[in-house]
């Protein structure tokens, strides 16, 4: 939410700067780490899609680190904004995994109980629930 | 956050300037047709109504995308604007999938609770029956059995368990661990009174007066409950539920001084113990 705008307001500004000189943006390069460390700490890599997010976001942070070494801020400061995009969504893909086996995990209970009390009356044993289709968002693009 | 609304406010102003100088272009570039079709895809999805929020900034992000394109902006700022466009509305599908998942996961463990507490509340009827039955069985057999040695002879309870007492007489010839054909027809009724207990073991008793020496009296005394011990089991009354004792002249339930008193000592007593429990 609030990174959301915050992201939107930090792209419009680089628009905004042209190809005047533009200051190192290290606000981005510390926005980036953060997003990209929370991910790791939250355990992305063991995430297949979670974990290829991940990879484009660092690369993206050291390809931006590069270029404000080179001097380019400009394009530094466009590659860190995605770099922050792309970790965000790591780590929530991350959540969502947790919570979604989180999840089955409860539902299996309840029908493990629901046998336990209740046997099928007249039919055979219940069936279990069919798990939820994982989420499955576009491959993310080569940056 | 205010501070934050208000930069993008002033920025999508400027970008609209810099829109205006920006070169010109055709066909968007593959991030701003990823982004819309990223959107398309959340707003299908749950976020609209789990994560409304996010998939909102998720379109203001296209929005400033397209406009950026429309006015011709630089190409790779629209890139950019696209591909952070299109992260945030997997960002939303993502999220609202957590939420789903969340509710799901407390709707499952409130079904959880309430199923303990329904079990918590009602033990299962039918085992409540059984467990019912089972004692009323029990209370049947323990009340027939009662009445059984009662027509026998003397019964009392003591806190060990209920206590028949044969006089010696009627059981044995004199100093002999013989049975009586008498006795025989007594122990008959004792062990068709007694062959279906399972709770409550038995302990056959042999005691004498205090004539003769202890070491006779003791010798004599054990045999008689042996005796009395393996009718009953050659009869029916399970070996593990019965032992045999000889007191000897110990207990004596009158005065050694009389024969009366002498006749009455001279007896084989059957315990229905209690259970330890009880």
């Amino acid at each position: 939410m609030k990174y959301v705008g915050r992201g939107t307001a930090v792209l419009v500004g680089i628009l905004m700067a042209g190809c005047a000189s533009f200051p190192p943006p290290h606000d981005r390069v510390a926005a980036s780490e953060a997003a990209v460390r929370s991910a790791q700490e939250l355990g992305a890599r063991e995430v297949p899609q979670a974990s290829s997010y991940l990879t484009l976001a660092q690369d993206e942070l050291d390809k931006g680190k590069a270029m404000m070494r080179n001097g380019d801020n400009r394009e530094a400061a466009e590659l860190l904004e995605r770099s922050r995009a792309d970790a965000e969504v790591a780590l929530a893909m991350t959540r969502e995994t947790k919570t979604r086996t989180a999840a089955q995990e409860a539902k299996a209970r309840v029908q493990a109980l629901r046998q336990g009390t209740a046997p099928a009356v007249g039919g055979g044993p219940q069936k279990p629930p069919a798990p939820p289709p994982p989420p499955n968002p576009a491959p993310p693009p080569s940056p | 956050m205010i501070s934050s609304k208000k930069s993008r406010v002033l920025g999508l102003l400027g970008l609209s300037a810099a829109g205006i100088v920006g070169c010109s272009t055709t066909t968007p570039p593959r991030e701003l047709a990823d982004a819309r079709a990223a959107y398309t895809r959340a707003a299908s999805g749950p976020a609209p109504q789990l994560k409304p929020d996010t998939l909102i900034e998720a379109k203001r992000t296209l929005n400033t995308a397209e406009r950026a394109f429309s006015q011709s902006a630089d190409d790779r700022d629209v890139a950019t604007l696209g591909y952070v466009a299109q992260r945030r509305s997997e960002l939303a599908d993502v999220q609202a999938r957590n939420v789903m998942n969340e509710q799901e996961q407390a709707q499952a463990e409130n079904e959880i609770q309430q199923i303990a507490a329904q079990r918590m509340s009602q033990p299962q009827p039918d085992m409540s029956q059984k467990l019912e039955q089972a004692q009323r069985a029990q209370t049947d057999a323990e009340r027939r059995a009662r009445e059984a040695l009662d027509k026998l002879g003397q019964v009392r309870d003591e806190a060990r368990g209920t206590v028949l007492t044969l006089p010696g007489q009627v059981m044995f010839y004199v100093g002999k661990a013989t049975l009586l054909p008498g006795a025989r027809q007594k122990l008959n009724q004792v062990a068709d009174a007694l062959r279906d207990e399972t709770d409550h073991s038995i302990m056959v008793e042999g005691y004498t007066d205090s004539t003769g020496s202890d070491q006779t009296n003791e010798i004599l005394s054990q045999k008689r409950a042996d005796a009395v011990r393996d009718y009953l089991v050659a009869h029916g009354i399970k070996a593990d539920m019965i032992k045999a004792r000889g007191q000897g002249k110990s207990n004596p339930i009158a005065t050694n001084a009389t024969a009366t008193g002498r006749a009455m000592n001279r007896r084989v007593e059957i315990v229905v113990e209690n259970p330890p429990s009880r």
